[in-house]
């Protein structure tokens, strides 16, 4: 059976939630879903996943606070976050945060593919491509 | 000698009198007033002849009123009426001619209580003297014009119909010159009145379409943020299934059905909002029913602020009364909410802990809701102002929201209210009538 990379989302509307799962578990994901900043954290302080996906407007707990949290916990896993409209200043804070946030994704102006590639760079600790380029020193080499 | 001399004189102011009405036909109406003041003085010098010089001081304030030299036709008609007076008493009418004549001035000078007591004392002259039916018509359409200036329009028209019917009863033509100066300011009048209506229709129309803009600009900042959530998931399923496609992980046998069924209700969520903005924006206004107040508030709170107040952390603290029914109109209720749900927003924006509460209630015959914020309040020096219009103490909008607040709830029969609301902001306290269930 084939590497799966571990994908949490954390979002509190179903229909998105539902779509992204659906893609990335056709491919090489498996997906968890969170529907509050709350359960989302609990989930990543328990289990191990490669990358988070986050919305950040979310209530009571915002996709902000969860990130503030993961970046004071130390818990180790990349951050993609997702934000709607008019939520551009705490995606901004979030992007400050000293780099642990790696992606940022507008709702409603990206398509699947994109969302996708992107998250998948992030769950590859090299990415494929790398990898392949540190392979081909070798054979060089020899 | 002497005789002679007076001759002499008299046939001088005789000669001045015919150069003022010379120079009257040549439209030298100072000349003119001139001419009968050098009349005047010849007449002055024999006291037989006071009757004269009190025509003569008449004439040059009229001669002067006509070269719109107001202060000198106000001085020498004065003089006029004061010897008038004397000589010929208050029932003469000639004495009403001069009073006419100085009413005119104090017009014209806008002195309008003096004008209306001389013209009123003329007028009760000249209805005294059964051989002056026209001149009663001028003295009542000087009244007219008189109150035309200050602005009471029907009264105006009372002393022109006054006056047209009393020609009519003392068989003056149509042709009279009096008759026919007042049948021209009536007709003026009425032009007047049909002109400033239309003019006031179109402030109206005008100050309706601003409110709607507001209304509708308001409504549509809020609705982007909810055409937004069903645009992307749209997005998502149609640009999944398409890559799915090219993957070749895509079953159609399985999978169609529901992408289409998916993107169908979202559609349906879309049109669900376009048909709630299309109904705000031409619902009608002028009908009144009963109207559940904690329906309305819930149903606009869920269409249009409940992401915003999620996006920004806004706590909003509702205490709904059972059943506060009211007499309104439901499009009426959800622009004032708008208007003050957007205020409060606004309010607390800059506060660490942001809260807006929403508190309806209902007493004897009357029934409301109350909109609070944690926000700065009122200041006192802009309490006074409040409710009018363009006066904003926000950086966004026009300053009409309050102001419309107000006329839409006087519209509904009810009112609108500020105080300083336990929260620590501004509260904003609506009443209605209440209505039946």
């Amino acid at each position: 059976m084939a590497h799966k990379y571990n994908l949490l989302v954390i979002d509190d509307e179903q229909p998105i939630m539902d779509e992204i799962k659906s893609y990335f578990e056709k491919r090489d994901f498996a997906v968890t879903t969170a529907l509050s900043g709350e359960e989302g954290l609990e989930l990543l302080r328990k289990q191990d996943f490669d990358v988070a996906l986050i919305d950040l407007c979310m209530q009571p707990m915002s996709g902000l606070e969860v990130v503030e949290k993961i970046n004071a916990e130390l818990i180790p896993v990349s951050i993609a976050i997702i934000t709607g409209h008019g939520s551009e200043d705490s995606a901004i804070a979030a992007l400050n945060m000293g780099g642990i946030v790696h992606a940022w994704f507008k709702k409603g102006s990206f398509g699947m593919d994109t969302l996708y590639q992107r998250v998948k760079k992030l769950a590859q600790v090299i990415p494929e491509d790398k990898l392949d380029d540190f392979f081909s020193l070798f054979e060089t080499a020899a | 000698m002497k005789a002679d001399n007076l001759h002499k004189k008299v046939r001088l102011a005789n000669k001045a009198i015919e150069k003022a009405e010379n120079r009257r036909d040549k439209g030298l109406f100072e000349g003119e007033a001139l001419a009968y003041l050098e009349a005047a003085a010849l007449y002055s010098e024999n006291k037989g002849f006071s009757e004269k010089v009190a025509s003569c001081f008449n004439n040059a304030g009229i001669s002067y009123y006509d070269a719109k030299k107001y202060e000198q036709a106000r001085k020498y008609l004065e003089r006029a009426v004061k010897m008038r007076l004397e000589i010929l008493g208050d029932k003469h009418p000639d004495t009403a001619n001069s009073l006419c004549s100085l009413g005119a001035v104090y017009r014209a000078i806008g002195d309008f209580d003096k004008s209306e007591r001389h013209d009123t004392q003329a007028l009760q002259i000249r209805l005294a003297n059964p051989n002056s039916p026209s001149e009663v018509v001028d003295s009542l359409n000087n009244l007219g014009i008189l109150y035309l200036e200050r602005g009471h329009v029907n009264i105006a028209d009372q002393f022109y119909q006054t006056a047209i019917d009393f020609a009519k009863t003392h068989d003056l033509k149509n042709e009279n010159p009096s008759v026919e100066a007042v049948l021209t300011n009536q007709d003026m009048l009425l032009q007047e009145v049909t002109r400033l209506k239309k003019e006031k229709l179109e402030t109206q129309a005008a100050l309706y379409q601003s409110k709607k803009l507001e209304y509708l600009g308001q409504m549509a900042t809020l609705m982007a943020h909810n055409i937004n959530q069903p645009i992307s998931v749209l997005r998502m399923a149609a640009s999944g299934a398409l890559s799915d496609i090219n993957d070749k992980l895509f079953d159609p046998e399985t999978e169609l059905k529901p992408l289409l069924e998916k993107m169908l209700a979202q559609t349906e969520r879309l049109s669900d909002m376009m048909g709630n903005f299309r109904q705000f924006a031409r619902g009608d206004r002028t009908v009144l029913a009963a109207v559940n107040l904690n329906s309305v508030i819930d149903a606009i709170y869920q269409l249009l602020f409940v992401a915003q107040f999620q996006l920004e952390n806004i706590e909003l603290q509702k205490q709904f009364s059972a059943s506060p029914i009211a007499h309104a109109n439901d499009w009426a209720l959800q622009e004032m909410l708008i208007s003050l749900l957007s205020n409060a927003r606004a309010a607390v924006k800059d506060k660490p802990q942001k809260q807006v509460a929403i508190i309806t209630w209902q007493e004897a015959g009357q029934v409301g809701f109350c909109i609070e914020d944690n926000g700065d309040g009122v200041t006192p020096e802009n309490l006074p102002n409040l409710f009018t219009p363009f006066l904003s103490s926000k950086e966004e909008g026009m300053g009409l929201g309050l102001y419309f607040c107000r006329q839409i709830a006087h519209d509904l029969g009810g009112s609108i209210d500020y105080y300083p609301a336990p929260l620590g902001g501004a509260g904003f306290k609506i009443s209605l009538p209440a209505g039946e269930e």
